[in-house]
């Protein structure tokens, strides 16, 4: 297992590397002069040059790559334009605020799609099951701008059960949680329900039945360990795209997280700080992509370690 | 039965895939309007119908600019068309003969489509469109560009695997030995047999590439200043949400009704194009 481990992580080298070139050269590529973008074409030649010479910009751009990942391998992001702090400094608080939010979407999905799924599964055909089926559609065509406006339509302006923005209690949680996992859910959930359907006719949840076990026991004991692996991959790979892709989710709520900051970073035109939370997406959903496939790997033997 | 017929019949079968054609044929005129009548492009403002609700003079109702929402749908259904068309294109013209030359050459060039693919795979959904319309600023161009960067990988992975598997049947073979070239044997004879599944991937792309498009200009940083985006409408709507939840209404119907049209005609095309899925699907 320690060899796979190995073995995977420097299959991850040359991914993180192409991500962080690509992300250097699209921010050198930006046209014209960086000095003009951030002080101005009107400002003095002198003032651009000092300010080129204080991030490097003013040395060949060979040399500026190589500092850059040498910088990075440090855990140095580079500094913001506006004030000189640490990249990451400016990142961290937000990462936190986006990581509380993206669990509390995960764990949200998970009981609701296992909820539904084992609705769906014990009364397959029937009208729970239809119904299941046609709200997944329609949740998973839904992109996020549209059921977050919807949600807060309904729940903050018409009910006012919940806050329309802002992080500030427990209740600002809700609707941002159910617009960011809400299609994560209702996949889960299709995924859920076909696992268990595959698994019930299988011969030792006949065994469980006729030995006289509760119907929900079966399902919750013997069938759904079984029938919850397939949606793990999907889990997984939903949990980095939570973690990291929030952005949409995040401007609709005003959520201080890492979404909102590349988003102001752009319109304030910090292009450090835009790379920084692009590195730090890029890389968080590297890792859980990396952590899935180990996990799955350990929960299910048959799969061919390679 | 050839698979247009197959695709014609299961259409007319099917409620869902039949109501998905017509919306998208309603869709695609309400999109060639403006085109046929350039004056319909500038959304004259009344400004003394602010916010006004829908009516029999405005059908849809007037947002804060006072630009009527009608009209503004209408333009933003001509953007949705127009960028979608060019991002499947341009993905379309890059993943096929990147994909193709993988699959059929093997050894390095494969080994560097292949790291390229892990690479841009790696960033998650729409963050490199971001930091590309980040840097480079929005517009149509730019948008078109930024989307295509991550699109051609799916047509590349579909080509390359359909390539690996069929240069190796005798037809290929038979072909080669009767003096074929290789980008005759690519082009002319291996391409043709991937064209159903990249058909059925293209439609599914239209409905993704709309969404990513009204993603970034959601955000700001899509094709907003030249172009109405259904994406900004929504943007625009958030701050009357209270007042004028229709301005966030009609762009999000629009939006929803064109991808899951999309969707379900994608669905029966992949069901004409493999008749096999079409029994799984109890379907025959």
């Amino acid at each position: 297992m320690l060899g796979v481990i190995l073995r995977r992580l420097l299959q991850l080298i040359p991914v993180l590397l192409g991500i962080v070139t690509i992300v250097f050269f699209l921010q050198r590529l930006i046209p014209g002069n960086p000095a003009d973008a951030v002080l101005g074409v009107d400002a003095a030649l002198s003032a651009k040059e000092e300010w080129l010479a204080k991030y490097g910009f003013d040395k060949p751009i060979a040399d500026q790559y190589v500092a850059f990942l040498g910088q990075l391998l440090r855990g140095d992001f580079g500094r913001t334009f506006a004030n000189y702090t640490p990249v990451f400094e400016v990142i961290r608080p937000r990462l936190i605020e986006t990581a509380k939010l993206a669990f509390t979407a995960f764990s949200f999905s998970v009981l609701f799609a296992t909820f539904i799924g084992l609705v769906s599964a014990a009364r397959a055909g029937k009208l729970a099951d239809k119904a299941a089926a046609v709200v997944s559609v329609l949740a998973i065509s839904a992109p996020s701008f549209i059921i977050g406006p919807v949600l807060m339509w309904v729940f903050s302006v018409k009910l006012d059960w919940f806050p329309l923005m802002g992080n500030d209690t427990a209740l600002s949680y809700v609707l941002p949680a159910f617009t960011l996992g809400a299609a994560m859910a209702a996949l889960t959930s299709r995924m859920v329900r076909g696992g268990l359907v595959d698994v019930l006719s299988e011969d030792y949840i006949r065994t469980a039945r006729s030995k006289g076990l509760a119907p929900w026991k079966v399902l919750t004991k013997h069938a759904l360990r079984n029938a919850f692996l397939p949606a793990l991959t999907i889990l997984g790979m939903q949990l980095g795209v939570l973690l990291s892709g929030a952005v949409i989710t995040e401007q609709i709520f005003s959520w201080p997280g890492l979404g909102t900051l590349t988003v102001e970073a752009v319109q304030t035109r910090e292009y450090n700080l835009v790379s920084g939370c692009v590195l730090v997406m890029a890389t968080i959903y590297v890792v859980c992509n990396f952590v899935v496939d180990l996990l799955y790997r350990v929960l299910d033997p048959r799969v061919r370690v390679g | 039965m050839n698979p247009a017929r197959r695709f014609f019949k299961l259409l007319w079968k099917d409620k869902w895939a039949l109501t998905g054609a017509t919306v998208l044929t309603f869709w695609l005129v309400v999109a060639l309007v403006p085109q046929f009548f350039p004056e319909l492009q500038d959304v004259p403002m009344e400004l003394s119908a602010r916010l006004s609700a829908p009516s029999k003079e405005f059908l849809l109702g007037v947002n804060d600019n006072g630009n009527s929402v009608a009209l503004l749908l209408m333009n933003g259904a001509r953007t949705s068309l127009m960028v979608s068309l060019f991002t499947v294109g341009m993905s379309l013209l890059v993943g096929i003969p990147l994909g193709a030359a993988a699959g059929f050459f093997g050894g390095w060039v494969d080994g560097i489509v292949s790291r390229l693919i892990d690479i841009l795979l790696s960033f998650p959904p729409l963050i490199l469109p971001i930091a590309i319309t980040a840097f480079f600023g929005g517009g149509l161009l730019n948008v078109v560009v930024a989307l295509s960067v991550t699109g051609w990988v799916s047509y590349a992975r579909l080509v390359r695997g359909q390539f690996l598997s069929i240069r190796e049947r005798e037809f290929v073979t038979a072909a080669r030995s009767l003096g074929a070239g290789d980008l005759r044997l690519m082009f002319s004879h291996i391409l043709p047999n991937t064209l159903s599944p990249l058909a059925v991937q293209a439609t599914f792309a239209l409905a993704g590439v709309i969404i990513s498009e009204a993603g970034l200009s959601f955000l700001g940083l899509g094709v907003n200043q030249s172009h109405t985006s259904w994406g900004g409408l929504l943007n625009d709507a958030r701050s009357f949400l209270t007042e004028a939840p229709f301005l966030a209404f009609f762009p999000a119907l629009a939006l929803f009704s064109v991808v899951s049209s999309l969707n379900f005609l994608g669905e029966a095309l992949r069901l004409a194009f493999d008749p096999r899925s079409l029994s799984q699907a109890g379907r025959v």
